[in-house]
């Protein structure tokens, strides 16, 4: 859910990895909720030396500041903290580049142009200085980015439901960052891992959040999150979502020959009936008075 | 500098030895240099099968533990004079010999030969991972029954951890029970393994005569078995050729109103 903002976020953007501070709080409030945040998502094993970018301008930091940070994430989570991107400041000479790009193009920066953009990155707090100026937007982005302010200013609800994942959160006060740009305002949100593999038997994936998988899980592998479960694929194995109690988690896959489908603390166990039954369309686990249905779905209901 | 392939499957007794001896020789037909290695230490098989039993002196765990030289312990093939094998011990067991040690053994043979294939024992246990330790590609077999596919299924998943890459091999495909019904068809296997197929080896009983004889059934030219082996080696030196089809054919009515 994206209806408070905490205070320290990491989440994708278009294949890297984005560094979200909350502009209202103090540093070391910040440092603390990362601190924690590593520890809590064990990330050390999970990152191993990915990179990661400072996103937006949420919060203003000094060189130091940005190095104590980045210190934290190594240790703590393996992960390399890079300042945004240096081309930002230096705009690009071909401006149809669809913007999800950009992170890639981040990559392919020279070692001086990362190493001038770690100078700047102490001062860098203005709103020019933001990823995707309007110029590399295209025009229909630039028309969503302003549908997205205007009604953001104007009105917020009240969360609805809130992973227990940011205990130290404040209202939401800020401007709406640019990185946001292709979220419709109070869209239902949350976070996922993509796992592009067939999961052969003896593998399993262990997840906070929710996962996608882009494969099969095959007979003897395993899936285990604390949120929704997608299968892009046949499940042949164990599934087992909202592990962490979670009773309105589901579970879609294109087709379902479970061992085991688990949702919170239910247990369903197809019955080899069921298997032959196998419908060769999409289908979702839900609960539903402490039943776990398997129905046919050509249609998410949510 | 060769390429060392280990040959497994985690269940037993779906051919992984027969497998090993039928490449080996018809890679070394078509004249690669070649040896093959019976990593089943303490069950060796592979001697039998390419009928070189009484010619052991020495073998896998004597040179390991440098009782005697690689060159002393490998034995020439009766026929071909490019092949040859390492006998695995039939005294030891598979803690007798290291990962570590298997490597350099097949860093040393890759020098010499094309190819250093591996034979690898049933299970997942030491064996498997000293079999696994010098290879640089493996060759997964597999019968089309649930139990060798849910197996093979898990190696792959290991070989994975160990970043070697894996290919199919599927063994004893029965034509007439795919087509009735009641075997998976190579499809069905591929589909859960998702792996790239080397080879598709069809139930052949000649392959239960040669190995008795200790001739492996690639050097029978009308065994379709033997047929089946000779294009895995073509495709293991890059020659990729189509792996046909084996359904019977259709009559015209069949074709126009399908199944």
């Amino acid at each position: 859910m994206k209806l408070e903002k905490p205070v320290v976020e990491i989440k994708g953007f278009g294949g890297t990895l984005g560094l979200l501070l909350d502009s209202e709080a103090l540093f070391d409030q910040v440092v603390e909720e990362l601190k924690k945040l590593l520890q809590r998502t064990n990330s050390k094993g999970f990152f191993r030396g990915a990179e990661i970018f400072l996103k937006g301008d949420r919060h203003k930091l000094s060189t130091e500041e940005f190095e104590r940070l980045k210190r934290i994430l190594k240790q703590e989570g393996d992960l390399h903290l890079k300042p945004v991107a240096a081309e930002i400041a230096k705009p690009q000479p071909e401006k149809e580049v669809p913007p999800e790009v950009f992170p890639d193009a981040e990559r392919l920066l020279s070692p001086e142009q990362s190493l001038n953009a770690e100078e700047s990155a102490g001062s860098r707090a203005d709103v020019e200085a933001v990823p995707l100026s309007n110029s590399e937007v295209s025009p229909f982005h630039q028309e969503l980015l302003k549908a997205e302010q205007n009604t953001i200013s104007e009105s917020f609800p009240s969360p609805k439901e809130n992973p227990a994942e940011n205990p130290a959160k404040k209202p939401e006060t800020d401007d709406t960052p640019e990185e946001d740009l292709f979220f419709i305002p109070n869209m239902k949100t949350s976070q996922s891992l993509l796992v592009r593999q067939t999961l052969h038997s003896g593998q399993s994936v262990r997840s906070k959040i929710s996962v996608v998988l882009m494969g099969d899980v095959n007979a003897g592998a395993e899936i285990v999150s604390d949120q929704d479960v997608f299968v892009l694929g046949t499940i042949r194995g164990m599934v087992h979502a909202g592990a962490g109690g979670n009773r309105d988690a589901r579970v879609f896959a294109l087709r379902f020959q479970p061992t085991q489908i688990r949702i919170a603390e239910l247990i369903s166990q197809p019955s080899s009936e069921d298997k032959k039954k196998a419908q060769l369309a999409p289908e979702i686990a839900f609960i539903e008075d402490d039943v776990i249905y398997i129905e046919t779905c050509w249609k998410l209901r949510v | 500098m060769g390429e060392a392939i280990v040959i497994t499957s985690g269940k037993g007794g779906v051919g992984k030895t027969t497998s090993t001896a039928n490449i080996s020789v018809a890679l070394a037909e078509l004249g690669k240099s070649v040896v093959a290695i019976d990593g089943d230490i303490g069950l060796r098989n592979l001697d039998i099968i390419l009928g070189l039993e009484n010619r052991i002196v020495y073998n896998l765990v004597d040179v390991v533990k440098k009782r005697c030289r690689a060159k002393q312990a490998l034995i020439r093939d009766k026929k071909n004079r490019q092949l040859f094998l390492l006998p695995a011990s039939q005294v030891d067991d598979k803690s007798a010999v290291s990962p570590e040690e298997m490597k350099e053994l097949c860093r040393e043979l890759k020098e010499e030969f094309d190819f250093v294939l591996i034979d690898c024992p049933a299970g997942i246990e030491q064996g498997f991972k000293n079999a696994l330790a010098g290879a640089d590609r493996a060759i997964v077999v597999t019968t089309p029954e649930v139990s060798s596919v849910r197996d093979a299924d898990r190696v792959i998943g290991l070989l994975q951890h160990h970043n070697i890459s894996a290919s199919l091999l599927v063994n004893r495909l029965s034509v007439k029970m795919v087509e009735a019904g009641e075997m998976m068809s190579k499809e069905d296997v591929m589909d859960i393994l998702a792996i790239d197929l080397l080879g598709l080896i069809v139930e052949d009983p000649e392959i239960v005569v040669s190995g008795n004889q200790g001739t492996p059934v690639v050097l029978n030219e009308d065994a379709p078995a033997g047929q089946a082996y000779r294009r895995i080696a073509k495709r293991l030196c890059g020659d990729w050729v189509e792996v046909p089809s084996f359904e019977q054919k259709k009559g015209f009515f069949a074709k126009i109103f399908g199944r």
